[in-house]
């Protein structure tokens, strides 16, 4: 079973992700802000990480950024997901490491595609 | 005292007092010298006449040797006063007998007979030797001494009545020169005196007055005209200079408008960007803030879907299914809103980046799969080989297509649905032509007018009947604008509607630039209509500063602006791009503006065309006649050709080359 | 120099007279001759002479004869001595290349009888003193410059007369004599001459 770490600071959304992913068979981790997220991703080591992009304390970019830099870290597959609709946030998450991205309000299909397929390079 | 400083009254009177005395003492001195040597040689005529006379007289006494007769001869002398001596000498040289004046004594005298004959001058004395003879006979010889007090006394009574008279006449002279030197000074003095006037008063309505007609009046006239030239001068000058003033008055305070104007402007700037980047945080703010909630109600709705397919209670399905289906309608409208309030706003921005056309197309192909199927309408989608790559905003052209073929989906029924991309070239460039028909209920006329603003959905029944919220299209329209293309429909009610979108191959940094210039100046401008292609302008005029002017001026006001130097090239250009709006200059080489003109409303192609005439030339009425839809009088008014070109291009929203017409 | 007193006195001659004139003319004679010789290189004895021979001269300048005296103009004036010649050849001497008015001067001597008449000058010497009157007569009316040289020469009708004084030569002129003779007498001349009217034939005219 495949960990995923949720960090989304509204707790709907978070909600919502959490018992939808669940119902797929992930183990959810979940933090509720940068700082956490951070933590929970460098002791937990989960095998993709949902990050969203706006979090108090510190947010999604930078996250990205510290995770994709330490050695321990890097390999974990990142989907940013945005409420901004930008080509602009598109590239700024590539650009922070991220391995993809998706825009909310989000379609929960078209995100495990965007997963499933990440997890399955990771596999590979 | 410089003589040449002296008044002119002096001069004249000293050169008249000089001249006069110089001429009578060279007159004295001539008539005196003439007058003296003359008498002189009378004195020794006299003398010597004196001297015949004497001795014819004493001849006979010296012949006679009679001494005392001889005596008495010489001795009537005393009566001449001025003769001193008389002496008789025998022929051998011995006095005879003398007569010597009173209490004279010359020891000179006392010798035998001098040794000369003839007259002669001594120390001042006249002295005549004169051979007496009787009856040719010499007997004797006459020594007659004269002193030259006639002579001397004449010298002085002359000289000094000579210098009495020199002086008389030098006085009367004078007295003459200084009444008669007034001809000449009077006049200049009096010159002077008005030139004093003149340059102590600035008055230069004085005229000096003319006595005589002579050089000094000349110059008076002279001197008249020239203030006279001065007076108009300095009246010029005046009215030069309060015109000036007035001039530098206005100036001022035109430059204190436009300053005002500048600060306000500023401010209003300031203010613009403020309210624009509370707009951009605003607009930020409320996608996320909206999209939030939303976000819930469709998750939410969508996991209770799930459970209750999980479930079995089939029952609550459909009632969940309105709740998402609303969410969702609810979303695409909160995400159409804040679209178009992004455009108006100005904050649309084009992302540009290449992609592959048929790639995109097909990705896109699968989204609106379902809604094909749900009104049983067929797909048929024909890519082009050669479509290549594309240059744009990839999510925007995503958007329009979507949006095209949802609508068709939509308003057909047993339908079918086709999209067309094909690649083209029209004027110099290349475009990506995407078609999309339907065999739908098509738009009618009255709704076809309505088809791209907001809000206005065919018909209110429509969205209730179709759903979609009625901006779609607008935001499509906007979107392809933004990227320099145009759109046009065609629809037949019944039949169907053909919705056409040419993009550019290369949407080109200009119109985003130009777009981006729009967008900031957002809440000043209307909503803004970017520069696209088919907002064109050609400006043919044949004067290159001309060119760069207008060229530089519409481009800075956002329009974007081909220049032609002549009527011909223009005539070329104009068939090529088809320009929206032409400007035209009048007196060209070549072809003039009035010909081009004629063409322009002769070729069905362009005959739509507004035409400025911008030129020096006033002639409205045969403008007008000729159908050039406005008239510009060089110099240009900038505004005024701004204001034009805008009425024009509001006039007409869409290109000119592609109107929507009912087919 | 004062000469004596002339010889040629108005007084009526007499004896006693005569002798002092006679020694009185001789100490003349000796005082002109030593004056003459103080004056003059060519002293002679007749220096009284060389003076009257001058005075002729000068006399024949200063008068004019009438037109009829000459008989040709360029006929010589004759001068005519009568009696002893007591010139010896001084007039000559003067005379000598001079001319008068052009007119040669040609001495002659004259014997008595018409010769008197053929002259224009007649001087007559002293020796006829006894004649006058009778030469008088003959050359009455001609035009004949008598000169004398004895006393009232002049007053019996003599034209010029010579007077010694103190040892100078002097003349006396008859003004009414040269009138008869219709001779001219320079105004010149007369001023120089001791006029003098006529007396009657007795010479009893009062000085």
């Amino acid at each position: 079973m495949s960990t995923i770490l949720l960090v989304e600071d509204n707790e709907m959304n978070r909600d919502m992700l959490t018992r939808r992913l669940q119902k797929k068979g992930f183990n959810v981790l979940v933090a509720t802000d940068g700082v956490q997220g951070h933590t929970f991703a460098c002791a937990a080591i989960p095998d993709l990480i949902l990050m969203d992009i706006s979090l108090p304390e510190m947010n999604g970019w930078e996250v990205t950024r510290l995770l994709k830099s330490n050695q321990a870290t890097r390999h974990i597959p990142i989907i940013a997901l945005t409420a901004h609709a930008l080509a602009s946030d598109r590239e700024k998450a590539f650009e922070a490491g991220c391995d993809d991205y998706d825009t909310k309000p989000l379609d929960f299909v078209r995100l495990m595609g965007k997963i499933e397929t990440l997890l399955v390079v990771k596999k590979t | 005292m410089k003589l040449q400083n002296l008044s002119i009254k002096r001069k004249l009177m000293l050169i008249t007092m000089l001249t006069s005395t110089v001429a009578l003492l060279l007159f004295s001195a001539s008539f005196l010298f003439y007058d003296l040597i003359s008498f002189r040689h009378f004195l020794s005529q006299d003398l010597a006449t004196q001297a015949e006379i004497i001795g014819y007289n004493s001849a006979a006494a010296m012949a006679f040797k009679d001494e005392a007769a001889a005596s008495v001869t010489l001795t009537a002398l005393k009566a001449k006063e001025d003769i001193t001596a008389a002496i008789l000498y025998t022929p051998d040289g011995k006095a005879f007998t003398r007569y010597v004046r009173a209490n004279l004594v010359d020891p000179s005298l006392n010798g035998n007979q001098p040794r000369f004959e003839g007259i002669r001058f001594r120390d001042s004395h006249l002295e005549v030797v004169h051979a007496v003879s009787l009856n040719g006979e010499p007997v004797g010889t006459l020594f007659l001494q004269s002193d030259m007090s006639q002579w001397y006394s004449r010298a002085k009574r002359y000289a000094i009545f000579l210098l009495v008279f020199m002086l008389g006449s030098d006085l009367l002279a004078l007295l003459i020169a200084s009444k008669l030197q007034t001809l000449i000074s009077g006049p200049i003095l009096r010159l002077e005196d008005t030139m004093h006037m003149v340059s102590a008063q600035k008055n230069y309505e004085v005229r000096a007055l003319k006595f005589y007609d002579d050089e000094i009046g000349r110059l008076i006239d002279g001197f008249n005209t020239m203030l006279s030239e001065i007076q108009q001068g300095d009246s010029a000058l005046q009215s030069a200079n309060d015109a000036l003033k007035a001039q530098t008055l206005e100036l001022e305070s035109e430059i204190l408008q436009r300053k005002q104007a500048q600060d306000e402007l500023l401010s209003a700037k300031r203010t613009a960007e403020d309210a624009s980047r509370a707009k951009s945080s605003f607009l930020a703010n409320m996608s996320h803030e909206l999209r939030t909630p939303l976000n819930a109600i469709i998750g939410y709705s969508e996991m209770i879907e799930e459970e209750i397919q999980d479930t079995g209670k089939f029952e609550n399905v459909q009632d969940v299914k309105k709740i998402q289906s609303a969410g969702k309608h609810l979303l695409s409208l909160i995400n159409d809103v804040l679209d178009l309030s992004k455009i108006e706003a100005g904050k649309m921005g084009l992302h540009l980046e290449s992609f592959d056309v048929a790639q995109m197309v097909q990705e896109m192909v699968s989204t609106f799969q379902p809604t094909i199927t749900k009104n049983s309408n067929t797909l048929q989608v024909n890519l082009a080989q050669d479509l290549g790559l594309m240059r744009a905003d990839v999510t925007k052209v995503r958007q329009i297509l979507f949006n095209l073929m949802s609508n068709a989906c939509k308003f057909t029924n047993n339908g079918t649905v086709s999209l067309d991309v094909q690649r083209t070239t029209k004027g110099d460039r290349e475009w990506l032509k995407f078609q999309v028909k339907d065999t739908g209920i098509g738009i009618s006329a009255e709704q076809q007018k309505n088809l791209f603003k907001e809000f206005v959905q065919a018909d209110a029944s429509i969205s209730r009947k179709y759903g979609g919220t009625g901006l779609g299209l607008a935001i499509s329209y906007r979107f392809a604008q933004l990227m320099g293309g145009h759109f046009t429909a065609e629809s037949e009610p019944g039949k169907g509607s053909t919705f056409t979108v040419h993009l550019p191959s290369k949407v080109s940094a200009d119109v985003v630039e130009a777009v981006k210039a729009k967008e900031n100046n957002g809440p000043l401008a209307e909503a803004p209509k970017p520069a696209t292609q088919a907002d064109t302008i050609l400006v043919i005029d044949d004067d290159p500063a001309v060119r760069d002017l207008m060229f530089r001026h519409l481009v800075k006001s956002g329009f974007h602006v081909v220049v032609a130097a002549d009527g011909e090239e223009g005539l070329k250009i104009a068939k090529r791009i088809q320009p929206r709006i032409i400007t035209l200059d009048v007196l060209m080489p070549g072809i003039d503006g009035w010909e081009v003109l004629r063409r322009i409303k002769a070729d069905p192609e362009l005959a739509e065309t507004p035409v400025i005439m911008v030129t020096i030339v006033d002639n409205e009425i045969m403008g007008l006649n000729l159908g050039s839809s406005n008239y510009v009088m060089k110099p240009v008014d900038r505004t005024l050709l701004t204001d034009l070109i805008e009425k024009h291009r509001k006039a007409r929203p869409s290109s000119s080359s592609d109107v929507p017409v009912a087919v | 120099m004062n000469l004596l007193a002339s010889p040629n006195s108005k007084r009526k001659p007499n004896g006693t007279m005569k002798t002092l004139r006679f020694i009185a003319g001789c100490l003349l004679c000796v005082t002109l001759a030593t004056a003459s010789y103080a004056q003059s290189p060519n002293s002679s004895n007749s220096s009284e002479y060389l003076i009257k021979a001058g005075f002729t001269y000068n006399f024949a300048k200063l008068i004019q004869w009438p037109a009829n005296a000459f008989p040709q103009p360029n006929s010589p004036v004759i001068i005519g001595i009568i009696g002893n010649d007591p010139f010896g050849g001084t007039l000559d001497e003067v005379l000598a290349g001079k001319n008068v008015n052009g007119r040669e001067l040609v001495i002659k001597h004259l014997k008595w009888g018409a010769d008197l008449k053929a002259c224009n000058i007649l001087f007559v010497s002293s020796s006829e003193a006894l004649h006058i009157d009778e030469i008088f007569h003959i050359v009455k009316g001609l035009p004949i410059l008598t000169i004398g040289e004895t006393p009232n020469f002049a007053r019996r009708g003599g034209i010029i007369n010579f007077i010694l004084e103190d040892e100078k030569v002097h003349f006396e002129v008859n003004v009414e004599a040269a009138k008869d003779a219709d001779i001219t007498i320079s105004s010149r001349l007369l001023s120089l001459a001791r006029i003098v009217p006529r007396t009657v034939a007795d010479g009893s005219k009062a000085q």
